[in-house]
């Protein structure tokens, strides 16, 4: 590889690749460790909320009465536009009515047991997902940061030629920056496919937004729905006049006895209660990557079509994939540990390239203790500010203000940090000059 | 039966790549033929996965060399001895040194290429794959997915691209290609 890579190409890489390191890297690390912990998002929500009824399955009758009961207790308010039944898994085993105002648990008879109160659970996913910022805008820094990583991962390889030789050597063992340098470089080339598998995935997810807008104003009159139509399936012809509750009791039979081995995840209601509603479900197939099937229904309960994100397209069958490949929940409980190994590692490598950059500085005499202090507190004030949170969750309730603890908690850290580690210089430098 | 079967021997497979490998290349001077087994290894592990579950079974493949990786990783941790070669001090030339002027207008023009620039240009290359899958005859689900792929994709090899050149007007020549491959995208929208 040095053969094929001139020295100034590397010195050029190295450049590019300490250049996105440092501007990226604090929110990197925060999106690595928030993504590492929101892998056990659904583990996280029971030991939330541990009193929810729990279930390994629900009769089709329980989920209608329970979907009637959330719809009566919404009348007189403006109708949900989607009626969203979370159905038991073996990771879930809760049944969930979310609508555009409420989410509530059923127990196993269909009654409304209590209100879901998973805040902490979905604070923390926020935050991987949009930094707590508005939704469009957080969520296309986020796809930002997936590029900025991917660009990390070819700077990373181009300004390291030994890169590859080298995969198996790790001299732990030594603390003046090769030790650093080695893990930093071993556990990239190692989780090489899976950072550019979550780094594609997530800035897919994360960009599709505004890349959807620029296609829509290009060749769909603005009309971003009709980008992905095409890839999940339309949304049916709004028809406000009102209606009965759909039989969503019909759906789940028809697809215990026509697709037995498929497993319903979610049953959808589209605008319910009114002519033009229709019933999707999520349908999850064993051994794949995507999400699962859209089975489309109408209100009777009469089947209707698939979407084809199973056996569609190869673009509906890629785009389907991308996010269970990038939560890690193809493959129950052995993935989501192998993804929380790979993701810590991940983590540790955000963490480990800013400091070699210190080191290389302070071994060259530059010494920069408010700039290491601030990122002593990036590092270990992002895990403090997700445990206080915590706690603050377990302690005080589901109504604690979690995005703004955390901000706060992190700032404090990182001028905290800053500071502490400029006193310490300034002593030190004070106790090593000759007294008069 | 044959399933499982598979799954087993790509397992193993991607396991025994990764030790294998891992022999080839402690040695002083490296081995073709071991090396061009542990490739092969890995190569039998993927078409496996491939003929077990597709997508499905390559990934797990994947997981299963990272994980093995791993473990020769933290077998090497533990037997390390301590180094005695010093760290590389290479420059990233990140910052200036002491006494070198700070070149903020320099670097925030930079940054907006990157940042901002490279947003539009990389949309622009979506649209510009768009248009020619569907010229290809691709159905609007591919082409449009394409197109989502294209982003994020053409981003990186721009950043990449444009933090690698030296000049102001290749790191714009480069912002340019993509714009107007998709010209024709802006002008005559669907090409059906």
């Amino acid at each position: 590889m040095n053969a094929i890579i001139e020295p100034a190409t590397v010195k050029k890489a190295l450049s590019a690749h300490a250049a996105i390191g440092l501007v990226a890297g604090a929110l990197l690390y925060i999106v690595s460790l928030t993504g590492t912990v929101a892998v056990f998002y659904q583990e996280l929500q029971r030991v939330e909320q541990p009193n929810a009824p729990e279930m390994a399955s629900i009769a089709p009758e329980a989920v209608q009465r329970g979907v009637e009961a959330v719809l009566a207790s919404e009348a007189g308010q403006p109708s949900t536009t989607h009626l969203y039944v979370h159905l038991p898994d073996s990771e879930l085993p809760r049944t969930t009515v979310t609508t555009d105002t409420q989410a509530v648990h059923l127990a196993q008879d269909g009654s409304i047991a209590g209100p879901e109160q998973i805040a902490w659970s979905d604070f923390l996913v926020k935050l991987h997902y949009t930094l707590n910022l508005p939704t469009l805008v957080g969520i296309t820094i986020v796809g930002i940061l997936g590029v900025m990583m991917l660009a990390l991962a070819v700077s990373g390889v181009v300004a390291h030629p030994r890169i590859f030789r080298d995969a198996f050597r790790l001299r732990a063992r030594n603390d003046n920056g090769v030790g650093l340098a080695d893990w930093h470089n071993r556990l990239s080339v190692w989780t090489l496919p899976f950072s550019v598998a979550i780094a594609l995935t997530g800035a897919l997810i994360g960009l599709a937004t505004i890349t959807a807008y620029g296609i829509a104003a290009d060749d769909y009159d603005g009309d971003v729905e009709a980008v992905y139509g095409p890839i999940f399936g339309e949304e049916g012809e709004a028809d406000p006049r009102p209606a009965a509750v759909p039989d969503v009791a019909a759906v789940l039979a028809h697809m215990a006895r026509e697709y037995p081995a498929v497993r319903p995840t979610y049953a959808i209601l589209h605008d319910p209660l009114t002519m033009g509603q229709h019933v999707q479900i999520v349908g999850e197939h064993d051994q794949r990557l995507i999400f699962g099937e859209y089975y489309g229904f109408n209100a009777d309960g009469g089947f209707t079509h698939v979407a084809g994100l199973a056996d569609g397209e190869w673009g509906q069958q890629a785009a389907a994939s991308t996010y269970q490949l990038h939560f890690g929940t193809f493959g129950g409980l052995a993935v989501k540990l192998a993804y929380l190994l790979f993701g810590v590692a991940l983590t540790a490598i955000c963490a480990t390239g800013t400091y070699i950059w210190l080191g290389k500085r302070r071994r060259r005499g530059i010494e920069e203790p408010g700039l290491r202090g601030a990122w002593h507190g990036v590092i270990i004030g992002t895990p403090l500010a997700l445990a206080i949170t915590l706690s603050a969750r377990l302690v005080m309730g589901n109504d604690f203000p979690f995005a703004i603890t955390f901000w706060i908690v992190l700032a404090v850290a990182v001028a905290g940090g800053a500071e502490v580690m400029r006193r310490n210089s300034v002593t030190r430098i004070a106790a090593s000059s000759p007294t008069v | 039966m044959i399933g499982e079967l598979l799954f087993l021997t790509g397992s193993a497979c991607a396991i025994a790549a990764v030790l294998v490998l891992r022999f080839s290349w402690a040695r002083p001077l490296r081995s073709r033929p071991l090396n061009t087994a542990g490739w092969f290894l890995i190569a039998v592990s993927i078409a496996a996965g491939w003929s077990f579950a597709g997508a499905w079974g390559v990934t797990v493949m994947l997981l299963w060399m990272t994980m093995a990786a791993f473990f020769i990783l933290a077998f090497a941790a533990w037997k390390s001895p301590p180094a005695r070669r010093k760290p590389s001090n290479r420059r990233a030339g990140m910052l200036p040194e002491s006494g070198e002027p700070l070149r903020l207008g320099s670097r925030f023009i930079t940054f907006f290429l990157v940042a901002l620039a490279a947003m539009v240009s990389s949309v622009a290359l979506a649209i510009a794959t768009r248009w020619i899958a569907l010229i290809a005859d691709a159905s609007d689900a591919n082409a449009n997915v394409l197109a989502l792929f294209a982003a994020p994709l053409g981003w990186t090899i721009l950043a990449f691209l444009i933090l690698m050149s030296d000049s102001r007007k290749c790191q714009l020549a480069i912002l340019a290609v993509p714009v107007a491959a998709a010209i024709p995208a802006f002008i005559t929208g669907s090409p059906l």
